[in-house]
């Protein structure tokens, strides 16, 4: 079966090089005619304002922040979602599939549906949290200082 | 092959995309090169490779080249575990859909460090701007495409399409389905949610500073992106391969279901164009608030539904 893995990496390979060659070999018959303009950032023909790091909202990294939370949670939801149609008659479809299962047997769907019901119930409770402390929203009416890029 | 037909279809869309977008929009679009203008794309292509590659001097130079390649060579990876027809596929892996999701999530970098490493105000906003869409609409992506996981009752593309004989998910799986493609149009970040590059307020975001064949891979590599998604819900949702045969005999069968395949793929690609002339761009705040307040909600509840239905029929 890992035969299949060497298939996907030959795959990649060739991906890699259709996207690397253009660029390489090109770069052989490519101008190269650099000006002054060429040399500054492009902002609309504008001479650049100051540096190019500008100070930028940080709700950009709260939604990083909530996006790991939730991501996890995918993660241990994926085989759940995988296994859950063979406990729907009590495991029996399992017994071929997983011998190390074999301490959930007796799991019925019931069982296993609601399992995931609370864990999805204590996540709603995290989003309801972040949603009352208001981190949903873009714009806070809070916020004060200097006035923020985004 | 399968590569250089992935390709060829991406570039064209390009062309296809601007007849079309014409033709919503009462006008005639490319139609000068070749007949109906189908070699525009060839012409752009020439005009693509030719062009100066300028590397900006302030640019941090590895990372600017590097960001256009990741988003060509995952969303290239992608179509590996993509079933064109029964059989004919590069690698039929048994967590196909997470191959993908994995793929599609390493895209978020390509933006990202483009919009970093061009070292240009609209450039790193447009990066930021990405990473976060990117990253919000990637959960309900995922969250979605639980109840199809949930009725197939497999990570395997293959098998999903198998489960669907009786039925095809689009019907019981119309939420998660209007879900999973909303997230998608965010995650090729296509309009009307291309707040990334949106052109009237950064001027192209993240890929201001390139120029010639690496922004001619960010170009492209939108389009690839937009046949996998397309591809993705024909298959998840469409029921793939999977259309009358019309009696043919076994020779035949598997070019009748590419094709059956291929013509989901290309409706819903032309679904894609339509919500671009028609539809306009929200505010960045409206986006990522729509995210988390509704589709986040939204993609839960469709689960646990989907569950508890699974269950109440058995």
């Amino acid at each position: 079966m890992y035969e299949q893995y060497a298939h996907v990496l030959i795959f990649g390979m060739i991906a890699t090089v259709i996207v690397v060659a253009p660029i390489v070999l090109f770069a052989l018959i490519r101008p190269v005619r650099p000006s002054s303009e060429k040399l500054s950032p492009y902002e609309c023909g504008e001479r650049p304002v100051g540096e190019p790091w500008v100070q930028f909202n940080i709700r950009y990294y709260v939604v990083c922040i909530i996006f790991i939370v939730f991501e996890v949670e995918v993660l241990f939801m994926l085989p759940w979602a995988v296994v859950f149609n063979a406990f729907r008659d009590g495991g029996q479809n399992l017994q071929a599939a997983a011998g190390e299962l074999k301490n959930l047997q007796g799991a019925t769907g019931l069982i296993v549906f609601l399992e995931m019901l609370i864990f999805l119930v204590v996540l709603a409770v995290g989003l309801a949290y972040v949603w009352a402390k208001g981190h949903l929203e873009w714009i806070r009416e809070t916020t004060k200082g200097p006035e923020l890029l985004d | 092959m399968a590569l250089g037909g992935i390709l060829t279809v991406a570039a064209n869309l390009i062309w296809l995309e601007r007849r079309l977008l014409a033709l919503w929009q009462d006008r005639y679009g490319p139609n000068r090169v070749g007949p109906f203008g189908l070699f525009q794309t060839i012409a752009d292509a020439i005009k693509m490779f030719l062009k100066e590659d300028w590397i900006p001097p302030f640019a941090d130079k590895a990372v600017f080249v590097l960001a256009p390649c990741i988003i060509n060579a995952t969303a290239l990876l992608s179509f590996a575990v993509i079933p064109f027809a029964p059989g004919v596929q590069v690698m039929d892996l048994g967590a196909g859909l997470l191959f993908l999701l994995a793929m599609s999530s390493l895209g978020v970098y390509s933006v990202t460090l483009a919009g970093w490493a061009s070292n240009n105000k609209y450039a790193l906003l447009g990066g930021l701007r990405a990473s976060a869409q990117m990253l919000s609409y990637e959960v309900y992506m995922s969250l979605s495409l639980m109840g199809v996981v949930l009725m197939a009752g497999s990570l395997n593309l293959s098998e999903i399409v198998k489960a669907q004989e009786g039925m095809w998910f689009c019907i019981p799986q119309c939420v998660g389905m209007a879900l999973f493609f909303i997230a998608g149009i965010a995650e090729t970040h296509r309009l009307p949610f291309d707040l990334p590059e949106a052109e009237a307020e950064l001027v192209a975001g993240f890929h201001s500073e390139y120029s010639s064949m690496k922004f001619g891979m960010f170009f492209i590599g939108e389009y690839i992106g937009i046949t996998l998604i397309s591809a993705l819900t024909a298959l998840l949702y469409f029921g793939g391969w999977s259309g009358p045969l019309f009696g043919l005999s076994e020779n035949l069968a598997p070019f009748v279901q590419f094709g059956w395949f291929a013509l989901k793929t290309f409706i819903l690609i032309g679904f894609f164009i339509l919500l671009r002339a028609s539809m306009p761009r929200p505010r960045y705040d409206q986006l990522i608030e729509f995210g988390w307040k509704a589709m986040l909600p939204l993609s839960l509840l469709n689960l646990l539904v989907t569950g508890a239905v699974v269950l109440a029929l058995e």
